[in-house]
């Protein structure tokens, strides 16, 4: 009785291992193929200036990167104003909005909101940016880093709403973002890296 | 001052541990006794 | 005598033998590996001078300095706050035996928890030394534990309070040296050398502090930079030129709700700017394989390629790893960006520092080419 017991003990955990290990190979490979094809998809690349001065620079997700944006701003001589947590009372005399787009639970603690606080500020931010008119551009400069379950909410809730999106390739390796620019018809650019990033946003004003 | 009752208590437990090991008739038992004696030596001298 | 006392006494002897040779395995531990002082070493002085508190425990520990002929900002880098953190403790000695200062100070604690070097984590199957072969032989180097060794600071409690704030973590972080900043000067063992490396902050006045690290591939806070708010223009021109030289970093704020941290509370309680870095340890992990020298080394695990596979890692990993050679040079890198950045931020804290190697050539040439003979 024992010897048996033990016996339907044992199979059944083989047979829970082998499940996991086929189901876990089937999902990977189906993902693999999926992101090779959705690379392909072809988005509108930017021709002219389509933005103004002066800049509002804002996050969504409160990651840092919307420092470094800061940082190559200041570099390149831009004017602009910078608030992290700008709600949509504060865009003033703006005439472009840039979003760095991309989350931190770091950065959320920093800024004490939780995820779906952000997520509301960004929408009703974007919604009455784009009702005063202004150009609004996202930028998605931390790359592989910045993916994953929390920024891609955040991807989610803000890069339908923008006019011009530049992206750091390391982030669209499975072409959720360049999915998205094309199914809302934005102008996107893709960048090497950071610094080229300042590139193509310089590109969009005249 | 808590080290010091705490190593007091360790060598007491040791003690005990190679009472037992003595009084015990087979082998197996004294092994039983044994594996636990050394981890309480290396405690009792501060080591780990 | 019974045949039961002559095998009790046998086997007495036996449990004496086994506690001599494993005692004197971990004693061994306690023997520190040479760090040779290198030509830009002006002065080597205990930690505590700035807090008398520290003197004849383990807690003591050398503060190098490089003091430069014209006066300038100060740095200083915290290696081996935690000592399963193979890279983190290497860049700082690498500074240490390369590196001349010409303007400004460099301050650096290769050993900033001393005594977690003098054991290791039970139950990990970690090595205790790992070896670097040089152009002049095999240098080594211990691999201590995350945490204070318990001899020198017990017991734990159940949840560790954090003194400043009151936040609750579970009773071993109470041995983390990255848990008790700001320090108390009669607070635990831990405790007291926070205390004292937040003394010598402000004592010194030190412009800028680096804390080194590493972390399991699996843990968000990776191939990172952690910035305190006032120190952030700073470290975005750090991540930036990273980047741009195709060294793949992040910049995280240091969050407001988390004590204990050097990024946090060093930025607070004194004037220095607070960051700290963080490279990609499989050795610490808790997906790792076999974890040996060869681990810690190169970094290759096959369980680590796998969990890559299935997206479960915040680094890339692939049968190359993440060697040593590598980790170490993304720190220094870090390091000399940092005085780069902080020189052209504020003309008074302006630093020259010449000789820190390069991150093409730690990566071509290996740690070992960067060590000096020991005497
Ligand atoms: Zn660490």
């Amino acid at each position: 009785m024992r010897k048996l017991s033990l016996l339907i003990i044992i199979i059944a955990a083989a047979s829970l291992f082998t499940i996991g290990c086929g189901g876990d190979e089937s999902v990977s490979k189906t993902s693999q193929q999926e992101s090779a094809v959705s690379v392909q998809v072809s988005v509108k690349a930017l021709e002219g200036p389509i933005a103004e001065t002066p800049i509002i620079l804002t996050s969504a997700g409160q990651s840092a990167d919307v420092k470094m944006i800061e940082s190559l701003l200041k570099k390149g001589g831009m004017e602009y104003e910078i608030n992290e947590v700008l709600d949509s009372s504060g865009l003033g005399e703006a005439r472009t909005l840039v979003i760095a787009i991309g989350g931190s639970s770091k950065g959320l603690g920093a800024a004490g909101i939780d995820a779906e606080d952000e997520i509301d500020r960004i929408d009703a931010l974007l919604k009455e940016a784009a009702a005063k008119g202004l150009t609004i551009i996202g930028m998605h400069i931390g790359g592989e880093g910045r993916r994953g379950e929390l920024s891609d909410k955040f991807i989610k809730a803000s890069v339908e709403f923008v006019d011009y999106l530049i992206v750091v390739e390391g982030g669209d390796k499975d072409g959720m973002l360049s999915g998205i620019a094309a199914e809302n018809d934005i102008f996107m650019s893709r960048v090497g890296s950071i610094v080229d990033s300042y590139g193509a946003l310089k590109k969009a004003f005249p | 001052m808590i080290t010091w009752i705490y190593r007091l208590i360790v060598l007491l437990v040791s003690i005990f541990v190679v009472v037992n090991l003595v009084s015990k008739e087979k082998i197996k038992d004294q092994a039983n006794a044994v594996i636990v004696l050394i981890p309480l030596l290396l405690r009792l001298l501060m080591i780990k | 005598m019974k045949r039961k006392h002559i095998s009790a006494i046998i086997i007495l002897i036996g449990a004496l033998i086994v506690t001599f040779y494993s005692g004197r395995m971990f004693l061994s531990m306690y023997q520190e590996e040479p760090i040779v002082t290198g030509p830009g070493v002006s002065s080597v002085v205990k930690l505590s001078t700035y807090f008398p508190g520290l003197e004849g425990s383990y807690g003591d520990t050398d503060v190098y300095i490089m003091k430069g002929r014209e006066p300038g900002g100060s740095t200083l880098v915290l290696g081996g706050t935690h000592p399963n953190e193979p890279a983190a403790y290497i860049a700082s000695v690498v500074l240490i035996e390369n590196v001349v200062v010409k303007k400004g100070t460099l301050y650096v604690i290769p050993r900033s928890n001393r005594s977690a070097f003098t054991h290791n984590d039970p139950q990990e199957g970690a090595p205790q030394r790992f070896y670097i072969e040089t152009p002049f032989g095999e240098r080594w180097f211990r691999f201590g534990s995350r945490a204070t060794n318990p001899v020198h600071q017990w017991p734990d409690p159940d949840v560790y309070i954090h003194a400043a704030s009151g936040q609750q973590l579970s009773g071993s972080e109470t041995r983390n040296l990255n848990r008790g900043y700001p320090g108390r000067a009669d607070g635990t063992f831990t405790e007291q050398v926070c205390y004292a490396i937040r003394n010598m902050i402000n004592t010194e006045g030190i412009d800028l502090s680096i804390d080194l690290h590493e972390a399991s591939p699996e843990y968000p806070v990776i191939n990172a930079i952690v910035a305190h708010e006032r120190a952030m223009p700073i470290a975005a021109d750090v991540a930036i030129t990273m980047q741009s030289n195709e060294v793949n970093i992040g910049l995280e704020p240091s969050p407001v709700n988390l004590r204990g941290l050097t990024h946090r509370e060093l930025g607070d309680s004194t004037e220095t700017f607070a960051v700290l870095m963080e490279s990609a340890n499989a050795s610490q992990g808790r997906l790792r394989g076999r974890t040996d020298e060869a681990l810690v080394l190169s970094g290759v695990d096959p369980m680590y390629e796998k969990a890559a596979d299935l997206g479960r890692l915040f680094v890339p990993y692939d049968e190359n790893g993440h060697p040593l050679e590598v980790r170490v040079a993304r720190h220094l890198f870090g390091i000399e960006s940092f005085i780069i950045s902080m020189s052209s931020y504020d003309g008074n804290k302006a630093m020259i520092v010449s000789e820190i190697p390069s991150y093409q050539n730690m990566v071509s040439r290996g740690v070992g080419a960067y060590l000096l003979p020991v005497e």
